[in-house]
């Protein structure tokens, strides 16, 4: 495929999680190799550390071999236990080396998104099957045979809740024609975040099927608006879509209601005619019509959030109780007749 | 006094003075800012390798009246060729944006003899009749010392950039020290747009404008320059104050969360690491008082975190009672007393060295913990880490004792190699095996293996009533009695790990000066100075004063006079009813006499403000043992 001049933008927009992703893996990784130097350390060298933990202050104030003595007794450690995180480390090492390379997934014409971004997060998954034998091992709970296979990917559907929150996010590049996006959904939880960038021709709504109260959902142009992803504390996806496509936003932290949360910037006005992403045209209708009802605000509804009663142009103060039952009296009343 | 006449408009020649060290003190009403100048003089003159030393002029009340001595507000720089290790014994140079804030240091003669003062003139000629009295009346009194006066023209000067020169005078002046002291202006820029970093542009280019207009009326009107030469350090060096020292050290240490009420002079540490402490991982917590405070942190530390708490001497009085649950339940928990002048509220942002017993025997009971004190600003950094682990390994409470002097004083000092084996291991949570006990003491050591709840057969009840092993609670004898010596043991224990301290200067002689926390640079300068003037006098400074470090009954055997210095109270001998049997004396002096029983005599001071090295060198000469010539 050939390069999108539209991602390095987005991965400009995304550097701040992305880095803070590497720099978890990078101390995860020196942590894990101070442990290792530890538990295969001499006499001498286990002296040696604990003068350094004490400090430059006790040196020459506290003596550390009596210190070491008395305090240096870790529990044995299984030497399986070790040789697994070695293997931990290395894979800690192997995925911190790849930088933004790990967040960046290239989807064929021909291929499933789903596969591909299921498998990318499995990748990103290795560091915490990684984490979690450190921690077993290091909290003594480490039984050697079970969980000892850092090395492997890890999927996304066994990642622990905390997991989700912390993965970075993903840069796909997708044709249009292989945006079935509906089937990401099962990746949307914690505060993963997805963006696609889509190349060539696609549906007109591609992500409106993703639209559920925590989800921040985006179909755009360009990667201006990225930055209110990052601000949702939730699950989102974006799209980088073409002229043809609908640009919204659905921000989950807008208001209660769908009408609220959701703001149509533009809709195409022509009719799909033909079947794109696996869609039929009367699918792509019917999501059309659903995102223009998910943004209708039902007659009778109050205004949005932050809005002013009655609308933008509404009076101040019309949202007041009083202000609304004089507003009730007045519509019971047939006043055409009077003065 | 000289006539305080105008400086000459462009002099002819300039006098250079070239100096080992120099003293400069910046004093204004409160809130004019004399405080930023100060700062951002010591601050550059530190990162262009001068040795520097600061202490705050800080009035009692939040906002005195102006223009009275008691507004008195500022900074005293000593700048050195070579480390400076104390604030001195007087200014040589000292700009005053009025004459009753001049008048203050004056009458605590923190002035030299021959003191250089710019001061502000346009009081002198004042439109109110009061001021100009009051302005004639404080140069009369001014007048029977040698000062050479310069008047200033401030306000009018600044007045040509701004409308409100109270807002801007401190820039001015900073202009002024840096042409006498040939300071790097670009660097000065660099602090000013640091320390102004979340203001306005706007508000940098004018503070810029004024430095360079004062810079400008120096270089036209001034007849003098100093130069204190300068040698630049082979190691990167940092430049804080000690309680930005402490938070760094907070963080370098692998501490998780710092529970904290706001108390002067602790409040900024704690304020500068909640800037910070996030990006490591780590938590502030503002609980609503002191007592919730250490609560928080004692209910971290049950849970396996590893947490601190720090206040200052009114605080720590509230915070007793669960001092003394931390030591019953063995909890590891470090905490700071930033000291600060009382009893009660007392003297909230002048330096005191009077908590010392207050820490070590403060709580109801026998509560044995451990306590040591920082003596330099690199100390506060460091000494977090040292009493994170000693906390750790011996279950137990380690108190640091800072004090106003560290706190607010900034001096540059090695950037510190940080180790990652300052984080220290996290806690042990495998499964607990069989049959060990929340307290399982050694019997002979004291010792017992942290149990954390969550730690699989880890959980266990805590109680701050008399216990067992099983931390169970028993009324009986016979587990008081044990449960007593066993958190008393394992401080002996430690002891045991201590090393005799080094003493500073011969290790025999007629007199050995004790002291601890932040007196250590003014002592040893003025037992420098004492053995320059051949008088048989050596120091010992203490870090570990509860276990007090061993081997001192041994090395004060070796003088013929033992005697402490420090900032806290103590009777004069002399005094009308001081009686050898009633006398009071010195905290440490106390504690070395109980621990000793050598007769350790004291010279203690409470000012409000560091001791000087020249005092401290009186108080030797006069307490040299009979038959030395002083």
């Amino acid at each position: 495929m050939p390069s999108d001049d539209r991602v390095q933008p987005v991965l400009a927009a995304l550097e701040a999680p992305i880095r803070a992703f590497h720099s978890t893996l990078v101390a995860t990784a020196e942590e894990v190799r101070g442990y290792l130097a530890t538990r295969q350390s001499t006499w001498a060298a286990r002296v040696a550390r604990v003068r350094a933990e004490l400090g430059p202050l006790a040196a020459g104030r506290v003596d550390a071999e009596r210190f070491a003595e008395l305090f240096d007794g870790h529990q044995e450690v299984d030497p399986i236990a070790i040789e697994t995180m070695t293997r931990a480390l290395d894979a800690l090492t192997a995925l911190a080396a790849r930088s933004d390379r790990l967040c960046r997934v290239e989807v064929a014409p021909d291929a499933s998104l789903h596969e591909a971004v299921g498998r990318a997060l499995a990748e990103i998954g290795r560091a915490f099957g990684a984490a979690r034998i450190v921690h077993e091992v290091r909290a003594g709970r480490y039984k050697p045979g079970s969980d000892d296979r850092p090395a492997e990917a890890l999927p996304f559907a066994r990642w622990t809740r905390a997991e989700r929150r912390l993965g970075p996010p993903l840069v796909v590049r997708v044709p249009g024609s292989a945006l079935r996006a509906a089937a990401l959904a099962e990746f949307l939880d914690g505060r993963q975040r997805i963006v696609l960038v889509v190349e060539g021709e696609c549906a007109p709504v591609p992500l409106v099927r993703l639209v559920t109260p925590g989800t921040f959902v985006l179909q755009t142009a360009d990667a201006a608006g990225l930055d209110r992803l990052l601000r949702w504390d939730g699950p989102g996806i974006a799209a980088l879509v073409p002229d043809g496509a609908a640009r919204f936003v659905h921000d989950p932290a807008a208001g209660a209601h769908a009408w609220e949360r959701v703001t149509l910037e533009s809709v195409p006005d022509r009719v799909p005619r033909k079947a794109i992403g696996g869609l039929s045209a009367t699918q792509q209708a019917e999501e059309l019509e659903l995102l223009q009802s998910l943004a209708t605000r039902p007659a009778g509804a109050g205004p949005r959030a932050g809005e002013p009663a009655g609308g933008p142009g509404a009076a101040p103060g019309a949202g007041e109780p009083a202000d609304k039952l004089a507003a009730w009296i007045l519509s019971r009343v047939d006043l055409s007749d009077l003065g | 006094m000289s006539t305080a006449s105008p400086a000459p408009s462009r002099p002819p020649e300039r006098t250079i003075l070239r100096v080992p060290e120099h003293t400069v003190e910046v004093v204004s009403d409160s809130g004019e800012g004399a405080q930023k100048c100060a700062q951002i003089f010591g601050r550059v003159s530190a990162r262009m390798g001068n040795g520097v030393w600061t202490v705050e002029i800080i009035p009692a009340e939040i906002q005195p009246p102006p223009r009275t001595p008691e507004s008195a507000s500022g900074n005293r720089i000593r700048i050195g060729t070579r480390p400076v290790t104390n604030w001195g014994d007087h200014a040589n140079l000292v700009v005053a944006f009025n004459e009753q804030v001049l008048l203050h240091r004056h009458r605590l003669e923190a002035l030299a003899k021959d003191a250089v003062i710019l001061i502000e003139d346009m009081w002198a000629t004042h439109d109110d009749p009061d001021i100009r009295r009051a302005w004639n009346d404080a140069m009369d009194e001014l007048g029977q010392r040698a000062y050479r006066f310069i008047p200033v023209p401030m306000e009018q000067q600044c007045l040509t950039l701004i409308d409100n020169p109270r807002r801007g005078k401190n820039m001015f002046a900073l202009g002024l020290l840096a042409w006498i002291y040939s300071r790097d202006l670009e660097k000065i820029k660099e602090q000013i747009a640091h320390e102004f970093r979340k203001k306005s542009p706007a508000l940098y280019d004018t503070n810029v404008a004024l430095l360079e207009l004062g810079h400008r009326w120096a270089e036209e009107h001034l007849d003098f320059r100093i130069e204190v030469p300068a040698i630049a350090s082979d190691r990167p060096m940092v430049v804080m104050n000690g309680n930005q020292a402490l938070a760094f050290g907070a963080i370098a240490s692998g501490m998780e969360l710092c529970s904290m009420y706001p108390i002067t002079p602790a409040t900024s540490a704690s304020h500068f690491l909640s800037d910070i402490f996030e990006k490591f991982g780590g938590v502030v917590h503002q609980a609503e008082d002191e007592i919730a405070a250490i609560g928080v942190a004692l209910g971290a530390s049950f849970a396996g975190k590893v947490a601190f708490t720090i206040s200052s001497g009114p605080g720590i009085a509230l915070k007793t009672e669960f001092i003394g649950l931390a030591v019953m339940v063995e909890l590891p928990l470090v905490i700071v007393d930033v000291q600060r002048g009382g009893p009660s509220t007392g003297l909230p942002t002048k330096v005191e060295q009077g908590d010392l017993l207050a820490a070590i025997f403060g709580q109801p009971g026998d509560a044995p913990h451990v306590v040591l004190a920082p003596a330099t600003m690199e100390e506060c950094f460091l000494c977090i880490t040292t009493a994170r682990r000693i906390a750790e390994a011996f279950r137990c409470v380690v108190m640091v004792l800072s004090d106003a002097n560290l706190a607010t004083g900034v001096q540059p000092f090695p950037r510190p190699a940080v180790d990652e084996h300052w984080l220290a291991q996290p806690p042990d949570l495998a499964p607990v095996r069989e049959g060990l006990r929340p307290y399982d003491w050694d019997p002979e050591m004291g010792t017992s293996r942290r149990v954390i709840p969550g730690q699989p057969a880890g959980m266990f009840t805590a109680t701050g009533l008399s216990h067992d092993e099983l931390s169970h609670v028993g009324y009986t004898p016979d587990v008081h009695e044990r449960g007593c010596v066993m958190r008393s043991r394992k401080l002996a224990v430690f002891q045991q790990m201590l090393k005799p301290p080094p003493v500073h200067g011969d290790d025999a002689g007629d007199l050995l000066v004790v002291g601890w926390g932040s007196t250590l640079g003014a002592i040893e300068e003025a037992v420098d100075r004492a053995r320059e003037e051949g008088l048989a006098v050596s120091s010992l400074h203490l870090r570990f004063l509860s276990p007090l470090e061993p081997g001192l009954k041994e090395i004060f055997g070796r003088f013929r006079k033992v005697m402490t210095v420090e900032i806290n109270y103590s009777d004069d001998p002399d005094a009308p009813f001081i009686t050898e049997e009633n006398r009071r004396r010195g905290q440490l002096a106390w504690l070395l006499r109980a621990s000793t029983l050598v007769d350790v005599d004291c010279w203690t001071r409470v000012p409000g403000e560091p001791l000087r090295p020249g005092k401290i060198l009186e108080a030797l000469r006069a307490s040299m043992p009979q038959g030395v010539q002083s």
